[in-house]
């Protein structure tokens, strides 16, 4: 792992990617431990953003997060990452991770359901 | 001809930012109210792109990141948020009045209504987007927009008398004042550089995986394209300043845009043009399609992009999806898909400073791109650049207030 | 506890006198490897993220560093164990 790090500028809102690459989401917080001295694991999700921004915007991003149950916020512990440069990588793949509820929703209701859907990438 | 098809990313980029629906009216209105008075502005703007664009382009292959994702990253998620609004914003306008000015085009055609081929334009727009190869798609739209050469051709036909219309420079035009000209100007500016294009060209790169070794492949697609964009811009503007300007006659659609072309080729030239109309509106509502979806994907942080399976991206392809709908919708209640344009122009000048900041800040990052940092000169450009944006995006709103969307 | 629960907020001396507001937490890897907080950015005046305060090997437009360094007066570097996170002391 590299040196010394600056947790708002290095991780916070920063894309997180996977072994491939692969989009996995942003920095949305970190979780630290209850000492609030040692970091443990990242956090993403739109109720994690929400929380973290505060203000009318921030509610009403945990409003929508919350609409279809309960938020579950990805959970990366920091033993998965495996470099921070201009993306926060890990070494694992996204698989390996939570799909997010939206995402997952989004996929089998509306997407899977039009032609073309599970195609080769174009 | 492989050189050429290596910088169709470019080419498809310029036509979204120089010679879509809005700029195709608005060159030629300006064209036809100012003369060449305002040819510098697009110079100006081509260069402006250029030093951006270059930039971005430099980002994503050094870096893999498209811009939006500096956006968030260096502005902080909310002044990130206020311009995603904004960006998202100007996109879906852009993109619904693109879709109406496919549908523009086919009735120029066809003499068939325009609404009647809005929802067969905006479903074809959206079947290219799901099925077609990014690269093939960029090929096919970004070669096939440059038809609209045809409006070089056009003005050398036409003889103009180039000393008349040098020597118009230091004069203003009967009917016109310093604020109708700064509005065309902003507007001419603002039009040039759109964030959309940065949006597209980045993500684009991403999607094509440059690597630092791509550098020159990003360079050539930057010089090569936008100047073409601002070539055909200047032949549509001057068409428009030596058939309509002595006659102190206004432009306000499409089918007048068309006239010169008309004039000097007669029906071969009005096919020809037709064709390019068609091919620029269409590449244009699909690069606002894409980037609708890049946006919003981008600042939250999921997968998006044409290289992945559809199921891989269910909410990037749902958001390009809603945009496309929203953009039809807004079509049906007819509201002029030009005047659109203009609106979206406006606010998007609004938006630049917030766009273009974070890439200038990356770019000189050695944490993000090692050894390939801004030389001196990229730094003195994209400073100066600021300002101008900064001025623009100040002056913007009062003039559309003033000049009344530059009518009076 | 997040880290959104530790920026922004107000720190002070042992004393009790303010720092100013954290805008950022430096960490070092512990000895297993985990990230650990050593020092805490404190500033004065308002956050901005855009630079990255004062990074080794930063170059900078002249006109945007002036800027920036305007905004940025009134940063500095506490160690964590230094902090007190309110009034009262702990």
């Amino acid at each position: 792992m590299t040196g010394s790090l600056r947790i708002d500028f290095h991780l916070l809102d920063r894309q997180i990617v996977d072994l491939a690459g692969a989009p996995v989401g942003k920095v949305d917080d970190v979780e630290l431990t209850e000492d609030g001295f040692r970091m443990v694991a990242l956090l993403s999700g739109t109720d994690v953003l929400g929380r973290r921004m505060g203000g009318w915007l921030g509610r009403l991003l945990v409003r929508l997060a919350g609409r279809w149950g309960p938020p579950e916020p990805l959970r990366i512990p920091w033993q998965f990452v495996s470099n921070v440069d201009s993306a926060v990588h890990l070494s694992v793949r996204r698989e390996v991770l939570d799909e997010p509820k939206l995402e997952k929703w989004l996929r089998d209701n509306v997407i899977s359901r039009i032609p073309g859907a599970g195609d080769a990438s174009q | 001809m492989k050189r050429l098809l290596a910088v169709t990313l470019g080419i498809l980029t310029a036509i979204g930012g120089f010679v879509d629906i809005g700029d195709l009216v608005a060159n030629a209105e300006s064209g036809a109210r100012f003369g060449l008075r305002l040819a510098w502005v697009v110079v100006v703007g081509v260069v402006g792109i250029c030093v951006y664009a270059e930039m971005a382009g430099r980002v994503a292959a050094v870096s893999g990141r498209p811009v939006f994702d500096l956006v968030r990253e260096r502005l902080g998620p909310k002044v990130a948020m206020a311009n995603l609004a904004g960006s998202y914003l100007v996109t879906l306008l852009t993109l619904s009045a693109e879709i109406g000015g496919v549908a523009l085009a086919v009735e120029l055609l066809t003499d068939v209504p325009y609404l009647l081929w809005v929802l067969p334009a905006g479903a074809a727009m959206w079947l290219v987007l799901w099925r077609v190869k990014f690269e093939t798609m960029e090929r096919v739209f970004g070669l096939a927009g440059l038809t609209l050469v045809v409006f070089l051709v056009a003005l050398f036909s036409l003889h103009p008398s180039w000393s008349t219309l040098a020597g118009e420079a230091g004069s203003m035009p009967a009917g016109e004042n310093w604020a109708t000209y700064a509005f065309f100007a902003v507007s001419l500016f603002a039009a040039a550089l759109t964030p959309y294009e940065v949006f597209f060209f980045s993500s684009g790169g991403v999607e094509e995986n440059w690597k630092p070794k791509d550098l020159s492949t990003s360079r050539a697609n930057v010089f090569v394209g936008f100047p073409l964009g601002g070539v055909l811009s200047l032949a549509i503007m001057g068409c428009a300043a030596v058939v309509f300007e002595p006659a102190g006659v206004r432009v306000g659609d499409l089918s007048q845009v068309a006239v010169p072309v008309g004039q000097s080729l007669g029906q071969i030239g009005l096919v020809v043009v037709i064709i390019g109309f068609f091919a620029a509106t269409f590449g244009a509502a699909l690069e606002t399609g894409l980037s609708a979806g890049y946006t919003v994907a981008q600042y939250f942080g999921w997968a998006w992009g044409k290289l992945v399976r559809p199921k891989q991206a269910a909410r990037f392809h749902t958001v390009v999806l809603l945009s496309v709908l929203i953009g039809i919708a807004l079509l049906l209640t007819t509201v002029d898909p030009v005047q659109l344009t203009e609106y979206s122009l406006m606010f998007s000048a609004l938006v630049l400073p917030l766009t273009y900041l974070p890439i200038l800040v990356v770019a000189n990052d050695r944490e993000y791109l090692g050894d390939h940092v801004n030389g001196r000169f990229a730094n003195i450009l994209g400073v100066t650049y600021l300002v101008i944006i900064l001025v623009a995006a100040v002056a913007a709103v009062p003039l559309m207030i003033i000049t009344g969307m530059g009518t009076s | 506890m997040r880290a959104s629960e530790l920026l922004g907020r107000t720190a002070y001396a042992a004393d009790g006198t303010p720092l100013g507001r954290v805008i950022d937490l430096l960490t070092q890897p512990d000895t297993d490897g985990q990230p650990r907080i050593t020092h805490v950015v404190v500033s004065q005046r308002v956050r901005a993220r855009l630079y990255g305060y004062e990074r080794e090997g930063l170059q900078r437009p002249w006109v945007v560093e002036k800027l920036v360094s305007l905004v940025h007066r009134g940063i500095t570097e506490v160690p964590i164990d230094q902090i007190h996170w309110s009034t009262e002391e702990t």
